[in-house]
């Protein structure tokens, strides 16, 4: 029997076609999601902005709504506001988790234990967290009444108000809390990668714990703390429940002001508060461009490690 | 010698005491809300509850309460957001895994932007699109909201599992006489399986954790359980015992995730998808 191996010029053509086509059909559903529903949800805030929404009968075009939201009175406090509370419950979190990192890293027999609990904060939501927090640090909460029967305080009044504050207390200690998960375990994981040679090297050269830390370890570990804190950064700057269950009226963040406008029975409030979210995604995108150099830095880093080893 | 070695013993101890601070510190707010759900009465300033009782966990799985409904809910939408996120994102990783296309680092910061921009930012703005397409306040539109937060995700985590992948696997199985299908279901999907299970894990319990996207385009008409969970924080004045046994249903699913995920998907995945 004959087998004619030789391929047509038309299926050549085909399988070209086929070749062509078949790429973006493979993307099609996820930039459909991507553009279509992110992009269009982001594109919709951003015309309403200007005061064009014509379901609720607005079509004007102007920027004065979006002067508006800049020049608000809450928004600067609102900006501070969730600054301070993000950029605190990182610093403190990469504090704790760079600790835990670095101690899980030598051997002893409850590490194991440890580390399931240092993993517990991982898959909690954040909702759950915030009730958490709530149960113990209110007026009437178990921290509270523990300090009554150490004698601390007489009356619930007297109980330092750490929710509902200008401190952002409560709101803190639960990113805090959901962070130090997180944090530790990519810290950790990153500590595996490293070179186990490296570390031996300069143990025989006689480094102390202290030096092996910020000579080796910690500028190791930097593109990945960077890298956690943006998406931590991300993450709280943009969260609206934990603040507005434990946060004070005013100011509270970005997220919560814009969305209480949104639900505000005043429609001429609508346009403002699509502009202000229109302002929060604009400091996601800056956080983005900031990851985005961060981590091709370590790509091209890691390339160059890798090829240096090749030779 | 002796002093030196005294003092790195105390150090340990001190670094151990430390540890283990911290661990208290993680595991201690879960006390008060577990023994809020088993409490009929505890006035201030008790430390325990004057009455114990299980009347919020009869309340909550009670026939007259919405819970046994919003678990359905949320149950329903975990699952299809999962299957839809997965059966989207394989084609997608598996490009970009795996070819060289132009625009394919543009893509990849694309698709970084919706895990990176939170849900209030987008939500306002999808919710009056869906307005006019009719879909705010449905299940379907929850579960496209849903899609931008958990896609990115399983992209990136499959993108990985796709670029760690011989690249020729397919190749080889094609001249060893596997056709299209068979190389799909025979050699592609056994090599991928923990990256899938991986993945569909994670986008399980992202979805069940949401909060924002349900909250605003479900509006009150997709009751899930977080959302139940913040009407019943937000209300002021709650009932704390209910409050407390609705919450710790909602952290079940987590909790097991935690307890199992040591055996079922190694470490790396965990910090996978995280630009590790």
């Amino acid at each position: 029997m004959n087998i004619d191996y030789r391929v047509t010029k038309s299926q050549i053509r085909r399988r070209k076609l086929f070749k062509q086509i078949q790429l973006p059909l493979m993307l099609l559903p996820v930039l459909f999601v991507v553009i279509g529903l992110f992009g269009g949800g982001l594109l919709k805030a951003f015309i309403s902005g200007f005061g064009y929404i014509p379901e609720i009968k607005q079509t004007e075009f102007s920027l004065k709504y979006y002067i508006a939201a800049f020049t608000h009175p809450d928004f600067l406090a609102a900006l501070f506001f969730g600054l301070k509370v993000s950029i605190l419950s990182i610093v403190i979190s990469t504090a704790i988790s760079l600790f835990i990192a670095v101690q899980l890293m030598s051997y002893f027999r409850t590490r194991k234990i440890l580390k399931f609990i240092y993993r517990f904060p991982l898959q909690i939501p954040w909702l759950v967290i915030t009730f958490m927090i709530l149960t113990l640090f209110s007026d009437g909460g178990l921290v509270a009444r523990l300090c009554y029967h150490l004698g601390l305080i007489q009356s619930t009044n007297d109980f330092p108000h750490l929710l509902y504050s200008q401190g952002g207390f409560g709101i803190i200690f639960v990113y805090v809390w959901s962070e130090i998960g997180f944090v530790s375990l990519v810290l950790f994981s990153r500590l595996l990668g490293m070179d186990p040679s490296i570390d031996e090297a300069a143990r025989t050269l006689g480094a102390s714990r202290w030096q092996l830390f910020w000579k080796i370890q910690l500028p190791l570990m930097m593109p990945s703390i960077l890298m956690v804190s943006l998406l931590n950064f991300a993450f709280t700057f943009g969260d609206y429940a934990t603040p507005q269950i434990l946060g004070p009226t005013s100011p509270n963040t970005l997220p919560v002001v814009a969305f209480r406008m949104y639900q505000s029975t005043d429609l001429k409030l609508r346009p403002q508060a699509m502009a202000m979210s229109v302002v929060i995604a604009l400091i996601a995108a800056i956080i983005l461009v900031v990851y985005n150099i961060i981590m091709r830095k370590q790509q091209y880093t890691e390339a160059k490690v890798q090829s240096e080893k090749k030779k | 010698m002796k002093n030196i070695s005294l003092a790195r013993a105390s150090s340990k101890i001190t670094i151990r005491l430390i540890l283990w601070a911290i661990a208290i510190m993680i595991v201690v707010p879960f006390l008060p809300v577990l023994i809020w759900s088993f409490t009929q009465k505890w006035f201030w300033p008790d430390l325990l509850p004057e009455k114990w009782g299980v009347r919020s966990w009869t309340y909550v799985f009670s026939s007259h309460s919405q819970v046994g409904s919003a678990i359905l809910t949320t149950l329903i939408l975990g699952i299809l957001v999962t299957f839809i996120t997965l059966v989207i994102s394989l084609p997608a990783a598996k490009a970009i895994g795996q070819r060289e296309f132009k625009g394919k680092s543009f893509l990849e910061i694309l698709l970084l932007a919706p895990y990176l921009v939170s849900p209030t930012a987008v939500a306002m703005g999808l919710y009056s699109v869906f307005i006019q397409m009719r879909l705010n306040a449905t299940v379907l539109g929850v579960v496209l909201a849903m899609l931008i937060s958990t896609t990115p995700m399983m992209v990136r985590m499959l993108t990985s599992v796709f670029e760690s992948l011989d690249p020729n696997y397919e190749e080889q199985a094609r001249s060893l006489g596997a056709n299209s299908f068979q190389i799909i279901t025979r050699v592609t999907i056994p090599i991928i399986i923990p990256g899938i299970v991986a993945g569909s894990l994670f986008t399980f319990l992202t979805t069940l954790n949401a909060f924002f996207y349900p909250y605003m385009i479900g509006s009150g008409k997709v009751m899930v359980l977080s959302v139940l969970l913040f009407n019943f924080l937000g209300k002021g004045g709650y009932d704390l015992p209910i409050t407390s046994a609705l919450s710790i249903i909602l952290a079940i699913p987590g909790i097991i995730f935690l307890l199992f995920s040591e055996k079922l998907i190694k470490e790396e995945y965990f910090a996978m998808g995280f630009g590790h």
